[in-house]
């Protein structure tokens, strides 16, 4: 799943890191997302769409074809 | 369960495995059971030995992690992580199936082996699937509304 955790965190001047601790999981986890090689719970979704003060839909970008 | 409880289990357990493990070495100097034919002096020592050494690692490392704040945060982080948990529940799932399969292998060899092994590599087998159906039903009705 397609994700702007990359574009939202760079615009804040925040590391993976640092992002990672905010949300309480791995720095690991924060990569894997912004490849878009890992999908988040939806908590984790929640936490993050939170942190950067937008909705879940403008963080994480569903696209009807990766259902398949 | 929270970190910090799970941490003093662990010193709990730590203790215990010393205490086994220095109970084992006095089995072993004692000679205590006494029994006939080869007494396993070295097996005991060295399972003795293990232990002391296992509970000692794991009471250090839990008192370390106890004492630091941040390293303890750190540690639970990716204890919890969802990721780390989704990939070690397939590591988990894969050495199983994996384990199993090495099983029946063994098993059937020994079959084959030996006529009498057979009777029993069957009823491995029955009870392999029984066990699989009821554990499905369990986790099923679980988890249903």
């Amino acid at each position: 799943m397609k994700t702007r955790i990359a574009e939202l965190r760079k615009a804040r001047h925040l590391s993976q890191d640092q992002l990672a601790n905010h949300v309480g999981v791995t720095r690991q986890t924060i990569t894997s997302l912004e490849v878009g090689k890992y999908t988040a719970s939806l908590m984790l979704a929640y936490k993050i769409a939170k942190f950067f003060g937008l909705t879940i839909e403008e963080v994480f970008l569903f696209e009807e074809e990766e259902e398949k | 369960m929270n970190y910090k409880r799970k941490l003093k289990w662990s010193i709990l357990f730590g203790i215990l495995w010393i205490a086994l493990g220095i109970l084992a070495v006095c089995c072993a100097v004692f000679r205590i059971p006494s029994s006939g034919g080869g007494y396993p002096f070295s097996y005991l020592c060295g399972t003795g030995g293990s232990l002391f050494a296992i509970g000692g690692l794991s009471i250090l490392r839990s008192l370390r992690l106890m004492r630091n704040e941040e390293l303890c945060r750190k540690e639970e982080i990716r204890l919890y992580d969802e990721r780390n948990v989704y990939i070690q529940k397939q590591i988990s799932s894969l050495h199983s199936t994996l384990s199993l399969a090495l099983l029946y292998g063994a098993t059937l060899w020994a079959a084959i082996c030996r006529q009498d092994l057979l009777l029993p590599f069957i009823f491995l087998m029955i009870a392999d699937v029984a066990l699989l159906l009821v554990t499905t039903a369990v986790f099923r009705m679980k988890n249903s509304c």
